[in-house]
């Protein structure tokens, strides 16, 4: 039999294991958060958003570079897969809350999981095969394609969820007004779980634009401005993943020192439109 | 080990005479609060509530939804420790002493005054056998011999045993809704508690299942004394010696359930019993 | 003549009894309709599309090697053979991201117990908040602390000491151990087991806030410590949450390519060793495809990632299983 005290001990025991379980997992945590600021901040410099990269001889002869054409080439191809993404995540989230009786959505529930499920470097090949092969250059088009892969799944489910949290009260009010179903789901249900929606987009940004492994067989990479405007859409681009992936594992020191900066940016334009997504949950979450 | 049960101050001819309230001698009580308020935040959950139970009695809380009652019951084992805005003002007295003593551990408390919930809660992952020894197991009684003997007995107070002593290792949640209650309460019997509270334990049973619960609360008083919330009425004036009446945080009227409901002496009281509010 | 305002009221009230435009009322809701489960199926053909898309370009390779032969062909040659077996490849990555979760698993578990069940709210809170912010660091990002930071670290003070320790104590191990470098199968293992951590503790974390108040509370009447609630009425009752959370963390692992990309060594010959070079299904594609010129090695790199799809979709498929078959609910379980 085993005595109250010693039952309080174990109970104690428990939790400092608990506790000195959490400092150990959070604490590599916070150190890499760390590295990257301190090494990041440090390498950054005016150059970082005013010149091309060019050649390695560039950085190396300590002429200035930059990477000003990635990170244009990286607003470009995600605006372009968040336009590619939106519509037809809403569209699927929307059938899969608004016809629930509809008979394909245990499949297309199946396939959406399906697919946010797959590696993002599969998504890659898959964009590669229907862009850059048809087209026969890689291009930021294709990169956006493939990005749009990574989006769709996670906008889909979060609209379903965001339209399901409306309740149905607000839909039947809206049909008995004699509102057909359309107007009733755009001009009712939408605006209502806008917040939701936004939400969702959010953070199915921040989870792209973080990915190079579905950009390197698409948008490929591009050490220059392209010469036109539309070079962004139809030739290879940079993207700020995918060269900090090159600039970290070149032989080049100077490229090493610019990848920090690098990852800093790419680690901020995340992390800031992360911190949107959770801000607007937060507030919706108060009005509730 | 101890697997008897205690012996009781009481002596057994004693047990089933309902007193009034008012009339009880000190000796009769184990429980009893006094002055007690429960605050969540600054809103008052309860208020100055004063109550003695006599031991091996029935005591139903009566009342309208929101008036209290639950907040109350749930007092008298420190549920609300986890609760955290929940504050608990004024004494708990079991055997003399107050529960909520710096010195006092409520492990060792609600061991001492078990409850049984609305729902019934079964652990769905255990067996039949393991829900009822799982209060046993928890202070590393391992002794099979135990374990069976007081399943068994436990599983008999609940009036629960015939029907499933051919399948004491199936899931528990294969039982009804109405078995798995008796097997809550067997489970909150087997620890022997010295009291049992029940916050609306046929709520969400049908009528059949009701009345299983309602004889085995007949049974029960001649060992423990037993504080039940309950909606109903006539459950309360077919199962309990002695009836409170809450309303709003406070409690109105308590005393013999009889007189209570045949001659109120609030007007609150009468106006719920009656059906004019509630 | 009327008044002009009696006027006004009679035509308004027409205004408001006329009926909707029939187009508007029927044509809207059809072409919302269509076009809605237009967009619907255009994820379901794409999901569909991508497997098709791996096998028919991966099918070159399959029908060279043979679908069995390939997967567990030990030779991966493109430069001199032109023979290609994906074992290597599998291999790496099963062994990568079962020891990452058998690392991350039980820290996971253990934050997600505390900021659930112990952490006063706000701690509570920036836990949360924290792990999800590590959740949402890019790949690539820590593929490059890893780069400069970690594995330096790691081969100067973990990966050397028990090299040098094995070269005069125990020489048979050095094979085993392999090449002290810094980058290969265990920094590749410790960064995985890193970035699905706020992955298991997150979904862990869902799966005991699950558990109703109503199975706590029993156990705390049973006279609990509050250990003794978690092992009672917590823990086995969202065991099939926490489970199938591993399971989704364990996909998270297989398919995770940059990070593991950059540290990992590549190296495509067996055997691999514990500190040694090594390679993944995804990281041997991002290595080789841009500079496969073979369409035979190009159409082999396909194959692997159909069959990288085929365990993504088992691995998926086992947890949505796991959840469904362990979960309690409907007063029936397993």
């Amino acid at each position: 039999m085993k005595s109250l005290k010693r039952r309080q001990i174990h109970d104690r025991f428990m939790v400092s294991l608990l506790v000195v379980s959490t400092i150990a997992v959070l604490l590599p945590l916070i150190i890499i958060i760390s590295h990257v600021l301190i090494e990041g901040f440090s390498a950054l410099n005016v150059e970082f958003f005013t010149e091309e990269l060019g050649s390695p001889s560039r950085a190396i002869q300590g002429r200035p570079t930059g990477l000003v054409h990635t990170i244009l080439g990286t607003i470009v191809v995600d605006f372009l897969a968040l336009a590619i993404a939106v519509p037809i995540g809403i569209g699927a989230g929307m059938m899969l809350s608004e016809y629930p009786e509809h008979m394909l959505n245990p499949t297309l529930r199946i396939m959406n999981d399906t697919l946010n499920g797959m590696p993002a470097i599969l998504k890659g090949l898959f964009a590669f095969v229907l862009i850059v092969k048809p087209m026969g250059t890689f291009s930021g088009l294709a990169g956006a394609v493939a990005l749009s892969f990574v989006m769709l799944p996670i906008i889909a489910r979060a609209t379903e969820s965001a339209l399901l949290s409306i309740p149905w009260t607000i839909r039947e009010a809206g049909l008995a007004l004699g509102l057909p179903r359309w107007r009733v789901v755009l001009s009712t249900v939408m605006p209502a779980a806008k917040t939701g929606l936004v939400t969702g987009i959010l953070l199915a940004f921040a989870r792209a634009a973080g990915e190079a492994a579905p950009l390197l067989f698409t948008s490929f990479g591009n050490n220059y401005l392209p010469d036109r405007w539309y070079g962004f859409i139809l030739n290879p681009v940079d993207t700020l993943p995918q060269r900090l992936y090159s600039l970290a594992i070149s032989p080049y020191e100077q490229w090493h020192s610019m990848g920090w900066a690098a990852a800093i940016v790419l680690l901020l334009f995340v992390i800031i439109t992360f911190v949107i997504a959770r801000f607007l949950t937060r507030n919706k979450m108060q009005q509730a | 080990m101890e697997t008897k049960v205690k012996p009781f101050r009481i002596k057994a001819s004693e047990n089933n005479i309902p007193k009034p309230i008012n009339d009880l001698s000190k000796m009769d009580i184990r429980l009893e609060t006094k002055n007690l308020t429960v605050k969540y935040g600054s809103v008052y959950g309860v208020r100055d509530v004063s109550i003695p139970f006599r031991n091996k009695t029935v005591t139903a809380l009566i009342g309208p939804s929101g008036c209290g009652k639950t907040t109350y019951l749930r007092a008298l084992n420190r549920m609300h420790d986890l609760t955290r805005e929940a504050k608990v003002e004024g004494a708990v007295l079991l055997e003399n002493k107050n529960i909520y003593d710096a010195d006092i551990n409520p492990v060792i408390i609600r061991r001492k005054v078990g409850m049984v919930f609305q729902k019934p809660t079964p652990f769905p992952t255990m067996s039949i056998y393991d829900n009822v020894v799982a209060g046993l197991k928890l202070v590393g009684i391992r002794n099979k011999g135990i374990l069976d003997e007081v399943c068994e007995k436990a599983l008999n107070q609940a009036a629960l045993f015939d029907e499933v002593k051919d399948r004491l290792k199936s899931p528990a949640v294969s039982l009804s809704g109405g078995q798995q209650q008796r097997l809550s309460i067997a489970r909150a019997l087997a620890v022997e508690p010295e009291v049992l509270l029940m916050d609306e334990p046929t709520s969400s049973l049908d009528p059949q299942a009701t009345l299983r619960i309602e004889e085995l609360i007949h049974t029960l008083k001649k060992d423990i004394t037993i504080i039940i919330i309950t909606h109903n009425m006539q459950q309360a004036a077919r199962v309990s010696d002695n009836t409170a009446f809450f309303y709003v945080g406070d409690l109105i009227e308590v005393g013999e359930t009889k007189s209570l409901f045949t001659n109120p002496k609030k007007k609150q009281t009468e106006d719920y019993i009656t059906g004019r509010f509630g | 003549m009327k008044p002009e305002h009696q006027k006004d009221s009679k035509t308004s009230v027409n205004e408001v009894q006329k009926l909707p435009n029939i187009i508007y009322l029927w044509l809207g809701d059809k072409i919302f309709s269509v076009v809605v489960v237009l967009l619907g199926i255009s994820i379901i053909l794409l999901a569909l599309g991508m497997a098709w898309v791996l096998l028919d370009e991966g099918g070159l390779a399959l029908r060279e090697f043979g679908f069995f032969s390939f997967v567990i062909g030990t030779t991966w040659d493109p430069a001199v053979q032109l023979a290609f077996g994906a074992w290597p490849f599998f291999f790496g990555t099963i062994a990568t991201s079962t020891f990452a979760l058998l690392i991350a698993f039980f820290p996971a578990l253990a934050v997600a117990i505390f900021s659930a069940e112990y952490a006063p709210r706000w701690l509570a809170g920036m836990i949360d908040n924290l792990i999800q912010l590590i959740a949402a660091i890019p790949s690539v990002v820590i593929g490059i602390w890893g780069i400069f930071v970690l594995a330096p670290w790691l081969r100067d003070s973990i990966y050397m000491p028990v090299y040098v320790w094995a070269e005069t104590n125990a020489a048979g191990l050095l094979p085993i151990l392999g090449n002290p470098i810094g980058y290969g199968m265990a920094t590749a293992t410790i960064v995985l087991a890193l970035m699905i951590v706020p992955y298991t503790t997150a979904l862990a974390k869902d799966a005991i806030k699950s558990v109703p108040k109503e199975q706590r509370e029993a156990s705390w009447a049973l006279g609990s410590t509050r250990w003794e609630v978690m092992r009672m009425a917590v823990l086995p009752y969202a065991r099939g949450g926490i489970m199938a959370g591993a399971i989704l963390s364990l996909g998270r692992a297989i398919g995770e390519t940059m990070a593991v990309a950059m540290l990992i060594g590549n190296k495509n010959t067996l055997p691999f060793s514990i500190f040694g070079a090594g390679a993944t299904m995804p990281s041997v594609i991002v290595n080789e495809f841009r500079e496969a010129v073979e369409s035979l090695h190009l159409s082999s790199l396909m194959a692997i990632g159909f069959v990288l799809f085929l365990i993504a979709l088992v691995v998926n498929l086992t947890a949505a299983y796991i959840n469904r078959k362990l979960s309690i609910g409907g007063g029936q379980i397993l």
